[in-house]
């Protein structure tokens, strides 16, 4: 630190005079006034040093930067680059994954200048995408900022992920824990059940549920001695989380003895008709054994104790079990089940055991189209829980089918109903993946623009709120039916709704346009 | 008209502005829209109609929306609909409403070019002097309280400043506004920014406090400067040039105008537009400022990126660096080749040197650079000469400088203040490319 600022930081006032420096020039210009008090002289010598600073400061030098890999073989246009930031900016992010997804197809990279912008996003799945698309000036970029060392960032499958992983194990927060543990099953379960085993008694009760939570990632009968020992904890919810795992090892005591609970449980209607009928006797009351098993004693909000036995029960049982018990169908036990009392918690169960089931085997797979008619019926269901509960399970059981099954199951669906515009559309077609299939798309446009060209009524309203579905969803195919023009049924319409039909179905339009003029630009890009 | 949807996306404040605009540009939005020769306009659809005009003379507009924006929405998508679909627009003679505002346009053009060529009214010199003496004794005042004040401050030491509230240095700089100093009360606000911005904040502000006080020292002898440079201490102190002064004394400069850099910046009351400019034939580089009260859009229409052949009319001074329009004669098409970047931060420096030299007090001025790379070390962001020379660059859009170039070489044009340059565009691979 120099003289004169040590004075001006303490002050002169209480600093000895600083002399003059004669090798500094700025120093050596005095100025004669007597007038100047010496505060003013100080003033004036620190103006003249700073400007003189200023003037002759030294040329730095750097040492250069391993320039990019030149990659940019494409020349975007300003309009294109616009059109990017528009949607990485605006509120049509949605439309991002689609775009992604166009750049890799074509093997193109993202114009360089809009790296930043995709670097700085932080959804994951987002991320994904993107770091397929950025090419190597993307990956020589993110050298420079720690934030986007995501990029480089390997899915964790190799040894040397391990020693990492156990120090996010030691000293990261629970959920960090947890998904290093989840990590570390995936590519050593038997390491992963050690790492547990070491300090599960440390753990508080919740944390100690959500640790146990990860053993159903890689789970076997090396875990079961474990699990076994965890049916005995202090706490419940624990000891919930250990039945239930216990109940996915087939080989398992555990299973074994809810598959002998099952067998009491639901039983051939002794009747003399001759069609396949099946009742449920769940107990009145908890059974203690049950109890020590892991099925939890209070059932949540207003269920009765024994239609929660039933559901837990069921769950806890293989699919396969009671094919084979029975010598039946999933259709034929669906329908079996259907007139009883308990039907609905028996076909929970059997639906959560079915989502439990992660990839589906091939014996289970027979139940996705039953467990699919049936609560898409339950959407119509006049209770709301019901509904919600059929909506909760029927996205569930979206990702158990392939796209175009499960677009078939919503065709079918559709035109089973005397009127469609009553299906909760929006919702249903929230769980077809983008993009959907041209016929898929092509039938819901027909669908659609059939409703609100012929009906005015409440329900059209709301089958219109799919359209921002839609926009995401649509396949280039459907475009050229989409952007026709939309005939409105105004008839007896109160304004406010029709202004917000007209809206939605021009912010559609708008949004169409939008992807079809970037479809139209890729294909510029891919001529030029 | 000749009007690319290019030129309208550069006139937009924000690329916000450009998305909503471009949800407007369809002729069903618009009632009755229509171009002649001097107008275009257009009344926009929605919960409320909003008038569009634009005065196709020089890009002027105008819009009764609520907008802050400037130009707002409304008239950006009324040029892109004439940039576009052109045949939307009918070609007519405007309407009363769109005449009475071209008219009025045109008398006010009128009344300043005639006021700007008529001699000066017949002054009360008397009454003038008096006043110009009234004013020099209140600002002199000012400065010796200022001096004072300093004064205080440095016998008592910069070290506690960190401490002192807004209003140790808003007091000061109030004081400096009654007694019509008002360039010196910003540089006074502006020293409340200083503490704890940095590390070396202290020493920075002993700079600040130095130059300052150097200039107060400089007006209070201001009969012993040069006539330029006294006309930069008293623009610097608050004094503002005259029509008369401006046009006595300025130095008019006709060239192609390369508009390569702007900036807008919100004031308390009013917003401030800085573009730097460069001239094709005489390298001239230019300031040209406008100032827009509330709600209001600024007096001219620049665009960052464009050409525009033209008089520029300069204000006294040591560097002539602040400039006005004086005539405007069109957008003109030349290649951004034909304007000269330095290939030498040594070069540069020595230049500014002499610049300083001049004007000591000189805030800014422009910096064009060839041949540059991006660079780092220590975590601070450089551009590098071919010589490995490098001057520091503001920590903001860094990577997106980098991003575009990808470390290889470019021209550079951005805005040095002596301890860091501020990127406002660069040419890449003949591209050019706003810093934003």
């Amino acid at each position: 630190m120099n003289e004169l600022l040590k004075a001006a930081l303490v002050g002169t006032g209480k600093h000895p005079g600083v002399a003059i420096d004669e090798s500094n020039s700025a120093d050596r210009l005095t100025i004669a006034d007597d007038s100047l008090t010496e505060e003013s002289r100080f003033l004036l010598r620190c103006g003249r040093r700073a400007v003189y600073q200023r003037a002759g400061q030294e040329v730095r030098s750097v040492p250069p930067l391993e320039p990019a890999p030149d990659d940019e073989s494409v020349a975007w246009s300003a309009a294109f680059i616009r059109t990017m930031k528009e949607v990485i900016h605006t509120d049509k992010k949605d439309l991002l994954p689609e775009i992604l997804r166009e750049f890799q197809i074509h093997g193109l990279s993202v114009p360089a200048i809009l790296l930043p912008d995709l670097l700085d996003l932080t959804d994951r799945k987002l991320q994904t995408a993107i770091r397929e698309v950025v090419g190597k000036r993307g990956v020589w970029l993110s050298e420079f900022n720690p934030d986007w060392s995501w990029l480089k960032d390997q899915e964790l499958n190799a040894e040397e992920d391990i020693p990492h992983l156990e120090e996010i194990w030691n000293e990261g927060t629970v959920p960090q824990r947890c998904r290093a543990l989840r990590k570390l099953r995936e590519i050593d379960a038997a390491t992963g059940l050690q790492w547990l085993q070491g300090c599960f008694k440390k753990e508080k009760a919740d944390d100690r549920k959500q640790m146990l939570e990860q053993l159903a990632i890689g789970l076997s009968t090396a875990d079961e001695e474990f699990l076994e020992q965890t049916l005995s904890d202090r706490s419940k919810h624990v000891k919930v989380t250990a039945g239930s795992l216990l109940s996915q090892i087939p080989t398992s005591q555990c299973a074994q003895r809810f598959r002998e609970r099952g067998q009491q449980l639901l039983q051939i209607s002794s009747g003399a008709q001759a069609k396949f009928r099946l009742t449920c006797h769940p107990p009145e009351e908890l059974p203690k054994d049950w109890e020590q098993d892991g099925v939890p004693r209070k059932p949540p909000g207003h269920r009765g104790l024994r239609a929660l036995l039933t559901e837990e029960l069921v769950e806890r049982v293989s699919l396969e079990f009671w094919q084979e018990h029975f010598r039946a169908k999933p259709v034929e036990l669906i329908n079996g089940i259907l007139n009883d009392d308990f039907a609905h918690d028996v076909i929970t169960g059997w639906t959560q055991a079915f989502v439990k089931s992660s990839p589906p085997e091939s014996e289970t797979s027979d139940w996705f189209d039953p467990l699919w008619k049936y609560w898409s019926a339950m959407m119509q269901h006049p209770q709301q829980n019901v509904k919600d509960q059929a909506s909760n399970f029927l996205g569930q059981l979206a990702n158990f089918t392939d796209q175009p099954n499960l677009e078939r199951s919503i065709i079918r669906l559709i035109q089973s109903q005397p009127d469609p515009a009553n299906l909760p559309i929006a919702t249903l077609v929230s769980f077809v993946p983008a993009p959907w299939s041209a016929a898929f798309g092509k039938e819901y446009l027909r669908v659609t623009r059939g409703l609100v060209g012929s009906r005015s009524d409440r329900a059209v309203y709301d089958w219109l709120g799919s359209l921002s579905i839609a926009t995401v969803a649509l396949p280039k195919e459907c475009f050229e039916t989409a952007l026709s023009p939309w005939k409105i049924r105004d008839h007896g319409v109160p304004p406010w709704q029709l202004a917000n039909m007209e809206r939605q179905i021009t912010h559609f339009i708008e949004r169409i346009q939008f992807r079809a003029r970037f479809y139209r630009e890729v294909e510029l890009q891919k001529i030029s | 008209m000749q009007l690319s949807l290019e030129y309208v996306r550069e006139m937009a404040p924000d690329e916000n502005s450009v998305v909503a605009a471009q949800k407007l540009v369809s002729p069903r939005l618009w009632e009755s829209p229509g171009l002649s020769e001097t107008a275009l306009w257009g009344t926009c659809r929605g919960g409320r109609n909003f008038q569009v005009r634009v005065d196709l003379q020089n890009m002027g507009y105008s819009c009764n929306c609520p907008s802050r924006k400037f130009p707002c929405k409304h008239v950006l998508a009324l040029l892109m609909l004439l940039a576009t679909t052109p045949d939307a627009l009918e070609v007519s003679e405007p309407p009363q409403w769109v005449r009475e505002w071209i008219e009025k346009r045109r008398q006010r053009e009128l009344a300043k070019a005639e006021k700007d060529q008529q001699p000066a009214k017949p002054v009360d010199a008397a009454a003038q002097a008096k006043r110009i003496d009234e004013r020099e004794l209140k600002v002199a005042e000012g400065l010796k309280q200022l001096s004072v004040w300093m004064d205080d401050l440095i016998r008592g030491g910069i070290a506690g400043l960190e401490t002192k509230p807004f209003t140790f240095w808003d007091d000061q700089a109030r004081r400096l506004v009654d007694s019509q100093a008002k360039g010196l009360a910003t540089r006074i606000r502006n020293l409340a920014e200083i503490p704890k911005s940095s590390r070396d904040w202290p020493q920075r502000m002993m700079d600040e406090l130095g130059q300052t006080r150097l200039l107060v020292h400089a007006y209070q002898r201001s009969e012993t400067l040069s006539s330029e440079l006294k006309a930069d201490v008293r623009q610097l102190i608050g004094w503002t040039v005259s029509q008369a002064e401006l046009t006595e004394t300025g130095e008019v400069v006709e060239d192609d105008w390369f508009i390569f850099g702007q900036q807008i910046k919100d004031e308390e009351r009013f917003r401030t537009q800085r573009s730097w400019t460069i001239g094709r034939k005489t390298q001239r580089e230019a300031l040209l400022l406008q100032f827009a009260p509330g709600v209001q859009g600024f007096p001219e229409s620049i665009v960052p990126g464009t050409i525009q052949s033209g008089k520029l009319l300069f204000y006294p001074g040591t560097v002539r660096q602040r400039a006005k329009y004086q005539e405007r004669t069109g957008e003109t098409t030349c290649s951004f080749e034909d304007f000269t970047f330095g290939d030498s931060i040594s070069d540069f420096l020595n230049q500014y040197a002499e610049r300083l030299a001049q004007n000591p007090w000189l805030p800014t001025c422009s910096c064009l650079l060839s041949d540059v790379t991006m660079a780092t070390e220590h975590g601070q962001w450089f551009i590098r000469d071919q010589e490995g020379n490098a001057l520091p660059l503001r920590m903001q859009d860094h990577y997106r400088l980098l991003s575009a170039t990808g470390g290889h070489s470019f021209q550079i044009m951005g805005e040095w203040n002596g301890d860091v340059l501020m990127p406002l565009s660069f040419l890449f691979k003949g591209q050019f490319q706003v810093c934003s």
